[in-house]
């Protein structure tokens, strides 16, 4: 391979080529497969010395009239999507490593990531796809999508086999369930409507996942067990007292570069309602979903009828 | 429904490394990069009824992140992407082909450590800052061809680090 490419691609990369060089380089790709692989190789390590190195997760500023923005690389995908928030990701090089850390080191770096995180979306599997859903009016938790903005909003969309959404969700200062038709209602109780999200009845929401965490660290043994699988690092979580509140055991899969967490497991699960003894939580993206997104009235047409219960 | 969410996010969890590295190699800054890695997840779990499974699925969602790209450009009042439909076409291909290549860079933090302090100094400013060695030029009181060339310079060691490492290790080189 032509040395001539390799400074071609390079500069590339670093935003420096004109457009006839563009066009040059864009030819050489398309004729020459040999040629595109090494623009592959080295955008890939491009690529991974950005996530290696990425700045923290910048703090979202607020304009005066309260607006949120963004600065920076804030608004990461997924989780990762990505390493998505690359939140610390700038003591990567010099961090030892989440697998050599003890497991409170590392709950206390998940915490710190979780603080740099708005808006969240989740996908919700059944990992117990066998037991049934005991409730026929309310749709089953797997496959749900599950928006969360902190601290304490939240939509939780789940659909009905025949496509028919239920969306319960809250502003952060009420509560509210949209079902697929009828009457909308609203509450300022803070535990109305919640008790779908998995976890919430089990003591386990992470609706606020500082507060998650925390619990986490008092009511369960950690331990950081060496079967992370490829780029992610796992952090265990035992409940001390089995027979009280809450999942026999949670799994945080988590990017060890950003300590943002990108799957939880939670399994054991108390099946009061019926379903399922075991979901996992993916991370989907962060994306700003904006400011009305978390209010009822984002989640149906202006015609429904609302209920204020209180 | 399930269990096709499942195997989409488990999909795309191996697959997002290479995809990553596509879009940053067709979006001008990291920035532009996380927002479209970002819509490429979502279109990646709303559509992955239409994936093929015959077909690589790392070379599929790369096809999303290219039209997820046109999006954004377009929104943002450019007219088309940096290269043309031909040459996107072998990069999806060579992207796809080099996933390997993903497993090799398991060893850059390592390398990384590795590097003296200038190397490192320079790889903080472009990839913990996204500055462009123009940017870089005027904090380090250097012309920017000559920033970008020792920036090239660091790339090609960590690079000779990470495929001697990754041959020790006994992995294809």
């Amino acid at each position: 391979m032509n040395n001539n490419f390799e400074v071609l691609v390079h500069r590339h990369l670093d935003g420096l080529l004109s457009e006839a060089e563009t066009a040059e380089l864009g030819r050489r790709v398309e004729c020459d497969p040999q040629a595109a692989r090494l623009f592959a190789q080295l955008s890939m390590l491009h690529d991974r010395m950005s996530h290696l190195l990425g700045e923290p997760a910048p703090e979202l500023a607020r304009e005066p009239r309260g607006r949120p923005v963004r600065s920076g690389r804030g608004r990461w995908g997924l989780a990762g999507l990505l390493a998505a928030s690359a939140a610390l990701g700038a003591l990567a090089l010099f961090w030892p490593g989440a697998g050599r850390l003890g497991a409170a080191s590392t709950l206390e770096r998940l915490m710190e990531a979780s603080a740099s995180l708005r808006d969240r979306t989740y996908v919700i599997t059944d990992l117990d796809p066998g037991q049934p859903w005991r409730d026929s009016r309310q749709p089953p938790i797997g496959g749900a999508i599950l928006h969360v903005r902190q601290p304490g909003s939240f939509v939780l969309i789940r659909s009905f086999p025949d496509g028919r959404k239920y969306v319960t969700g809250s502003d952060g200062d009420r509560n509210w369930s949209v079902p697929p038709e009828g009457t909308v209602r609203v509450s300022a109780d803070p535990l109305r409507f919640r008790w779908p999200l998995p976890g919430h009845v089990h003591g386990i929401p992470f609706v606020d996942p500082r507060s998650d965490l925390e619990e986490l660290g008092r009511a369960y043994h950690l331990t950081l067990p060496a079967s992370g699988s490829g780029e992610l690092g796992l952090l265990r979580a035992d409940k001390k007292d089995r027979p009280g509140r809450g999942p026999t055991r949670v799994d945080l899969w988590f990017r060890p570069q950003t300590g943002v967490i990108q799957r939880m497991v939670f399994e054991g699960l108390p099946r009061e309602r019926g379903g399922p003894r075991s979901v996992a939580v993916e991370l989907a993206g962060q994306k700003d979903l904006g400011e009305g997104f978390f209010r009822h009235e984002a989640h149906h047409g202006p015609g429904r009828a609302v209920e204020e219960e209180d | 429904m399930n269990e096709q969410t499942r195997q989409a996010a488990r999909m795309w969890a191996l697959a997002q490394p290479a995809v990553s590295a596509f879009v940053a190699s067709i979006t001008p800054d990291f920035q532009d990069r996380d927002d479209v890695l970002q819509e490429t997840a979502v279109a990646v779990l709303e559509s992955f009824g239409r994936y093929d499974p015959s077909q690589p699925f790392t070379a599929w969602a790369i096809g999303v992140a290219r039209n997820q790209a046109r999006i954004l450009f377009r929104r943002k009042g450019r007219d088309r992407l940096v290269f043309g439909n031909g040459a996107l076409d072998a990069l999806a291909v060579a992207f796809a082909a080099e996933e390997q290549e993903m497993s090799r860079l398991g060893y850059l933090e390592e390398c990384l450590r590795e590097l003296d302090e200038k190397g490192r100094d320079l790889c903080r400013m472009r990839y913990g800052r996204d500055l462009k060695p123009a940017g870089m030029a005027g904090l380090l009181g250097m012309e920017a061809n000559t920033v970008a060339k020792a920036l090239q310079r660091v790339r090609d060691r960590l690079r000779d680090c990470v495929l001697g490492k990754a041959a020790n290790a006994g992995a294809p080189a």
